[in-house]
């Protein structure tokens, strides 16, 4: 039933600068800021338990074992954008949660042992824009908190959400299901992924 | 500009956003809405719920592309719900109706509009008094006037009934029994200045999230305000309650008995209020059916309290005998003001018409009515439950403006009013929505005696409860024809044999009457896809279609068209023909054919004009010596309503017994008719989620809404999960005695059930919940129980647990 | 940089000491008050330090509610946080 994709945070906060710009001043749209140049690493979000970045590359095959492992597809093959990482597993924020299987079936996939039981789950961590989320401006609204699979991760204070930063794995379901009419939540990828 | 002029120029716009939110009366800001110089924007009512929040709708290039809550609306002042964030988008689906669509060979072919209309007016001629419509709250004020007109003014017929039989005729009911006439005396305002609001099974912050905002806002404001939650299960409501009431299902009259009980004993009610504005009624034990009932004595009434201690009470209703006593010394307190609210509840319940009168009865008894913040008041489920169904009188037992079908004077102001010769209208009252689907579900040679039901605005499909009996019996059933008129497919052009595309929203013209007797009015912004058409022009066209075929109902009492429309210069408009029926307002016409219905029963309109200037205006709406219209906020009390006499300080002007008191209403506690037994262990509660609005037909198609709330699910107790061994997410199936459904549960999510009662939404048209539920109703207002019946719960079996 | 534009609802009896909290940090300019709620603009590095104020600011004694009434990050320094 869906239809229109979203805007996304990064296209709203600049059109958000613009729009103010204008409206409150009445002065003309500035221009653009300016394209850079070289190529910097773009983040990347790995499933669960994934060795670190370097090694990541080296040591993962491609086999797609834990994209077909996945039971909510939530694991794709990363484009060619990622140039070097073009080709390995990761998850898409923008179309895709992963839901924390208790029984890990991505890593239980893995044969190259890239994906790792005894290696941290976290995939990133969930930032609340408050001056989006509808609870922070006053609606009702619990959806985020109700619907994180990861238990303490993501509590209701006074109503409104409150990531716990060291418990939250950076799954991405509460940024999936996010229902303000510019979605609140961004996840933040791991500051070592790219190394 | 430099780096520093615009960290200045941002930090002047932070500044300036907090400021005015801090000098605000709510916590609430505007969101941010995308805009550009192109964009046009028009008030218009939120095609979703009763509260009637104002939206700002941005229209670019015939497209709706941006909503914001209406910082000029009383009701809202600028705040949304999540829905009301995404309404424009509900006119986006990928699949929305644009061509009428007829059954041939089992399957739903295009056709004309010529052959559409043709093919409903050809229904009607094979038996008129065999043709009903349904429709309901979704309807604008003058659709309900058209079909209202064209049934009753033009077939003689009362068989036309609505969505809000299911939802707020016990309202009604107990409005009726108690005033002598219908809707809330008090007003949202109310909100901002009680001390205490008691949520009567009323699940507020999911239902009503906008007007329940207002009470929590006031926190933030420093005030005070103590909210009582009583529920049969915990929801997002009791997260803001001080004080959380868990009740059995079923017993909240007892609890309404033991509140009047002490307030008597204890001689705690108010003698004033009650010497000068209170006569005592119960049922009339040789006539239990006549809603009238007859008089009882103050003695007799507190005799018959008298068995409700707070002891028995609570045997009952398991809420411990102190709380009850809390709730007494509450209501015998003079100093401070108490709002009762309350929607689903008490309204879907098979004594609703008795436990709306109860509530009322504490209200009256213990003065707590009248003055700002304190005041009985039920909401609507429905954008114009109140407007289009309550007022214009589009149930099958009613005329416009508060008449009876069944009173012969009242038939014949109708008659005068819409100019119709005397004895065209039916005396006898139609069947009531369950009855009605009955005959229509029945074979014709068995009694079933409805052979076309043009369903508008709503989705009985989905919505009617003991759907296998109610509905899907129509399958195979050759004689009957279903009419359907719909802006997407539903559960109900399922079985439809006739599908007609409607305009939505602000693709028409349109009027709403919001929970607080308060009028809306919106223009037309865009324009309907395809081939759809606006609900009135389609009634008017078959009205036209069995005019030209000769058919005597549709002529008035100068042979003239039933739905005959001047335009300014006095000339007839074609207005059946779709080409012309925006050369003139049609809905300006309907409406001030309406307005003189409105005086009555003081439920006094203002003329059209006004409602396009205002964010709606409460009724009575009364002319002032400089000509300007007033709106009404507290009704019966001579500080606001002009209709009080001076000196009477509340006077009940509507009153039954004619003498300007209300009736406070002695009603027992009986057990339900369905309840928990070894067989169907569990209590079964339905209702809706904040996420989706009725049955999901609009919202279940905004993305963002669909996400967040994808599917149906049953909320179960950890104790009976932990029992049953199903863990959050697995599947189970639950069955009564009308239908089995399989559907994933939820353990400690959105709500919390306590043991022996699960909860199913009935958003999702895939899960089906109302195939269950049961289709017992209230004696009085007809309306069945939606929140209690018996189910049990087995484990389903799977290879894979279902996420 | 991100500047944020806040509500601070304070006590009645707090409102002396949070605002001298207030005005101790440099960060915080204030507006003029309307009763208990004070209007605020934090102005700090990124949305990392932006988070810490805002806690901070709720932690305070005194302090019942912090809403925000408008957020500015630039672009390119959200990942920052992390």
């Amino acid at each position: 039933m869906s239809n229109d994709a979203d805007i996304s945070r990064r296209d709203f906060v600049r059109g958000r600068l613009l729009r103010t710009v204008r409206a409150m001043a009445g002065v003309p749209t500035p221009p653009p800021a300016p394209q850079r140049a070289a190529w910097v690493p773009l983040p990347i979000r790995r499933p669960p338990g994934a060795v670190p970045e370097a090694r990541f590359l080296a040591e993962c095959t491609r086999c797609n074992a834990c994209i077909q492992a996945c039971p909510v597809g939530a694991i794709t093959v990363a484009p060619m954008r990622f140039r070097h990482a073009a080709g390995t597993p990761m998850i898409d924020q923008a179309t895709a949660a992963c839901v924390m299987c208790p029984d890990t079936p991505c890593i239980s996939a893995c044969e190259p042992g890239v994906l790792r039981k005894d290696r941290p789950l976290k995939m990133g961590t969930a930032w609340v824009d408050r001056s989006n989320c509808l609870a922070h401006r006053g609606t009702l609204c619990t959806t985020c908190s109700e619907r994180c699979p990861v238990p303490g991760a993501l509590r209701v204070d006074g109503g409104k959400p409150a990531i716990q930063d060291a418990t939250c794995t950076g799954c991405g379901v509460c940024a999936q299901v996010c229902p303000a009419p510019i979605n609140a939540i961004a996840i933040l990828p791991l500051p070592d992924r790219p190394a | 500009m430099t780096t520093v002029d615009r960290r200045e120029f941002i930090k002047s716009a932070a500044m300036s956003a907090a400021v005015a939110a801090a000098a605000g009366s709510t916590r609430a800001f505007a969101l941010p809405v995308l805009t550009a110089p192109g964009v046009q924007w028009n008030k218009a009512p939120c095609r979703f719920c009763g509260t009637g929040c104002h939206v700002l709708v941005g229209v670019e290039d015939g497209r709706v592309v941006g909503i914001q809550g209406d910082l000029k609306a009383d009701v809202n002042k600028g705040l949304l719900c999540v829905k009301g964030y995404h309404v424009g988008q509900i006119l986006y689906g990928k699949d929305r109706l644009t061509t009428p669509l007829l059954r041939k060979d089992g399957r739903l072919v295009p056709i004309s509009w010529e052959e559409a209309i043709d093919t409903v007016a050809r229904r009607v001629l094979k038996d008129p008094k065999g043709f009903a419509m349904y429709g309901s709250g979704q309807w604008t004020i003058p659709e309900g006037c058209a079909g209202n007109k064209f049934m009753k003014g033009g077939l003689s017929s009362n068989h036309l009934d609505g969505n809000p039989r299911l939802c707020m005729s016990s309202a009604v009911t107990g409005f009726l029994s108690t005033y002598g006439v219908d809707e809330p005396a008090g007003v949202y305002d109310d909100l901002d200045q009680c001390d205490v609001a008691i949520m009567w099974g009323n699940n507020m912050a999911e239902m009503h999230p906008v007007v329940f905002s207002r009470i929590v806002d006031r926190r933030s404001r420093g005030e005070k305000v103590t909210i009582i939650d009583f529920g049969t299960r915990r929801t997002r409501t009791t997260d803001h309650a001080d004080e959380f009431l868990l009740f059995k299902p079923n017993s909240d009259l007892a609890i309404a008995n033991g509140i009047a009980h002490l307030l008597v004993q204890n001689n705690a009610y108010d003698k004033d209020f009650v010497a000068r504005h209170c006569n005592f009624r119960q049922l009339d034990p040789e006539k239990p059916d006549a809603m009238q009932g007859k008089p009882m004595t103050f003695d007799e009434y507190a005799a018959a309290l008298a068995e409700y201690t707070p002891e028995r009470v609570e045997q009952i209703s398991g809420v411990p005998a102190d709380k009850i006593r809390l709730l007494a010394a509450l209501f015998a307190r003079r100093d401070i003001r108490i709002t009762s609210l309350w929607c689903m509840g008490m309204n879907q319940h098979t004594r609703g018409t008795a436990i709306n009168c109860l509530v009322h009865g504490i209200h009256l008894l213990s003065g707590h009515f009248g003055k700002p913040g304190d005041a009985p008041t039920s909401l609507t489920g429905q954008p114009s439950a109140c407007g289009t169904v309550r007022e214009v009188g589009t149930l099958c037992h009613l005329l416009p403006g508060g008449r009876l079908v069944a009173n012969e004077d009242h038939r014949k102001h109708a008659e005068g009013f819409w100019n119709l010769p005397e004895g065209r209208i039916n005396p006898k009252p139609g069947y009531h929505t369950v009855l009605l689907f009955e005959k229509f579900c029945t074979p014709t040679d068995k009694g079933g005696d409805i052979h076309t039901l043009w369903v508008q605005v709503t989705n009985p499909g989905q919505s009617l409860p003991n759907l296998h009996k109610l509905f899907k019996a129509k399958k195979g059933l050759e004689d009957k024809f279903l009419i359907v008129s719909d802006v997407y497919p539903t559960a109900t052009t399922e079985l439809a044999d006739l599908v007609l595309p409607s305009a939505l929203w602000v693709e028409k013209n349109g009027m709403y009457g919001n929970s607080e007797r308060r009028t809306q009015q919106w223009f037309k912004m865009v324009d309907p896809p395809g081939q759809a058409r606006d609900d009135c022009w389609q009634t008017i066209a078959v009205a036209r279609r069995l005019f030209d075929l000769g058919f005597e109902g549709m002529k008035n009492k100068d042979a003239e068209f039933l739905f005959t429309f001047k335009d300014k210069g006095g000339k007839p408009v074609p207005v059946w023909d779709w080409n012309h029926y925006y050369d003139i307002n049609v809905d300006e016409a309907f409406f001030e054919e309406y307005r003189p219905f409105s005086k009555l029963k003081q439920k006094d309109l203002a003329p059209y004009a006004e409602y396009a200037r205002t964010r709606g205006l409460r009724w009575p709406v009364v002319q002032q010596p400089d000509g300007s219209w007033r709106e009404t906020r507290w009704r019966f009390s001579e500080f606001d309503d002009p209709y009080v006499k001076k000196g009477a300080g509340t006077q009940f002007y509507n009153s039954v017994t004619k003498d300007d008191k209300a009736l406070v209403w002695f009603r027992p506690w009986e057990p339900p008719p369905e309840g928990p037994d070894a067989d169907y262990p569990y209590w079964l509660c339905t209702g809706r989620v904040l996420e989706h609005w009725h049955t999901g037909s609009m919202t279940r198609r905004v993305p963002q809404l669909h996400r967040a709330m994808p599917a149906a699910y049953v909320e179960i107790s950890s104790t009976d999960a932990a029992r049953l061994g199903v863990r959050s997410g697995e599947r189970v199936a639950l069955v009564s005695r009308r239908g089995r459904l399989e559907l994933p549960c939820w353990i400690g999510g959105r709500g919390d059930c306590p043991e022996g009662t699960v909860f199913v939404p009935f958003f999702d048209e895939s899960l089906l919940i109302n195939e269950l539920t049961l289709d017992a109703h209230d004696p009085f207002s007809k309306q069945p129980d939606y929140k209690k019946c018996a189910v049990r719960v087995e484990r389903v079996v799977t290879t894979g647990a279902a996420r | 940089m991100a500047i944020s534009g806040l509500v601070v609802t304070m006590d009645d009896a707090g409102v002396a000491s949070v605002l001298a909290a207030l005005r101790a940090d440099p960060r915080i300019t204030l507006g003029p008050p309307a009763g208990v709620r004070q209007p605020v603009v934090i102005e700090t590095a990124g949305p990392a330090e932006d988070d810490a104020v805002w806690a901070w600011l709720r932690s305070i004694p005194g302090v019942r509610f912090v809403d925000v009434a408008y957020v500015h990050f630039d672009q390119g320094e959200e990942h920052d946080h992390g």
